[in-house]
């Protein structure tokens, strides 16, 4: 069998038991190859989040087995866990998730305390990727002297300054103005460019655009998937669920020979 | 793109644990918290022992009205008194310090030695002996 990636088998994921069962995400079977800039997309409580955190072995699924660079994410003990998250994942969450009385330097230095770089070159190198996201001269700064901008690209330095193949982000422009976001977005898309894997979680379609796929959920379940510049094209998309809607004109668009899902 | 296993082979491995590293986190962790433990129980406990033992123990300090030095001989004649434990002189022998078990004894009972001797003792101070350990260990 052709391997990819980050292949996702049938995972399902319930919280709770009993009566207060949630069926948060059911039957994602997909793959993601290296290098890849991809988009999830779809309504609050969709499950987006939770499909994210069981990509980054953040989160055991119920069901299903996921697969990156051929690892068993989930058949890993939890000290290869660790290890597998600090060699292949950089995280951005929804939040933040910045440490409010550490400099900005000192949250990018933070991920390379358990890495067993010398001190000194950690600082070198948290300096240098502050650079690379804009931020060199702010280095000193505590988060809240910072513009919701900055912040992020204090979060993105952080994730990337391991160097991680795997980018996760979360809602990564959910809190920033329109013009703020965009610049945020042409930076994640340079980490790609460069070579990063990104799988970013939104449910603002213009953001999609900078992505080369969009994957849809809709009540934790694949809603379809598109190249992003179809949904991009659209201007709105319209998700499979809802294409008694879709116009005839839309129709017409071309068809991308095969979704590589 | 497709999958390339080679790519990322070396971090595989690191996670796989195919490539032995010196120690493990867990290990070290481990290591660490016992030399801290046993670190702060070298310190701990022995000044945890002698302000056990010492909690009773009280210091007279004395000083002789010409400010003149103590006669060698009332340190031994003092140390018979019951419930001292310990009498000495300063570096110039002015000063004489009597440690004693407050539940034994207390300065009136050395007021008689002075008298006998003779000597004009000023008491100028009594304190807990143990205030003194906590620079100069006892
Ligand atoms: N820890 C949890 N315990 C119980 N239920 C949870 C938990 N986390 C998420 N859920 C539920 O699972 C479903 C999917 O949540 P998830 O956070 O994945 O959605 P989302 O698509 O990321 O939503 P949003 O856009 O609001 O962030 C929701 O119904 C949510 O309430
Ligand atoms: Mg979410």
């Amino acid at each position: 069998m052709e391997r990819h990636f980050i292949e996702v088998h049938d995972i399902g994921k319930q919280y709770g038991s009993g009566e207060t069962v949630v069926q948060a995400v059911s039957f994602m079977d997909f793959f993601i190859d290296d290098g890849e800039f991809l988009s999830v997309m779809g309504q609050s409580g969709s499950g987006k989040s939770t499909l994210l955190s069981i990509i980054g072995g953040l989160n055991r699924p119920t069901k299903g087995t996921v697969y990156v660079d051929t690892l068993d994410i989930y058949g890993l003990s939890s000290e290869q866990k660790a290890d597998f998250r600090s060699e292949y994942l950089g995280i951005i969450f929804q939040s933040f998730q910045l440490v409010p009385y550490l400099t900005v330097l000192e949250n990018v230095k933070l991920p390379m305390a358990i890495t067993g770089i010398r001190s000194g070159d950690q600082k070198a190198r948290a300096l240098k990727i502050l650079e690379r996201v804009g931020l060199g001269d702010k280095v000193n700064r505590l988060p809240d002297q910072l513009s919701g901008g900055e912040q992020e690209r204090v979060a993105i330095a952080r994730a990337i300054v391991n160097d991680p193949p795997i980018l996760l982000a979360d809602e990564p422009t959910g809190n920033l103005d329109s013009e703020t976001a965009e610049d945020i977005m042409g930076l994640l898309k340079s980490l790609n460019e460069e070579g990063k894997t990104v799988i970013m979680v939104t449910h603002n379609s213009d953001m999609c655009h900078y992505s080369g796929r969009t994957i849809f959920m809709k009540d934790g379940r694949m809603d379809g998937s598109r190249p992003s510049g179809w949904a991009h094209l659209q201007q709105g998309f319209i998700p499979p669920s809802a294409q008694h809607t879709v116009t005839p004109s839309a129709r017409r668009q071309p068809k991308f020979s095969k979704p590589p899902i | 793109m497709t999958y390339d296993a080679e790519k990322y082979r070396s971090k595989r491995e690191k996670v796989l644990g195919v490539r032995r590293r010196g120690v493990s986190f867990g290990t070290l962790t481990v290591i660490v918290s016992v030399v801290i433990l046993m670190g702060f129980g070298a310190l701990v406990i022995p000044k945890s022992v002698a302000w056990w033992n010492g909690r009773h123990l009280e210091d007279a300090i004395y000083r002789l009205r010409g400010g003149e030095p103590w006669p060698g001989s009332i340190v031994s004649e003092l140390g018979l008194v019951p419930g001292v434990r310990g009498v000495i002189t300063d570096k110039d022998g002015t000063r004489l310090v009597i440690t004693f078990d407050r539940t034994a004894a207390d300065p009136s009972r050395f007021s008689p030695v002075f008298e006998k001797n003779r000597l004009n003792a000023d008491l100028l101070n009594t304190k807990a002996h143990m205030n003194d350990m906590n620079g100069q260990e006892g």
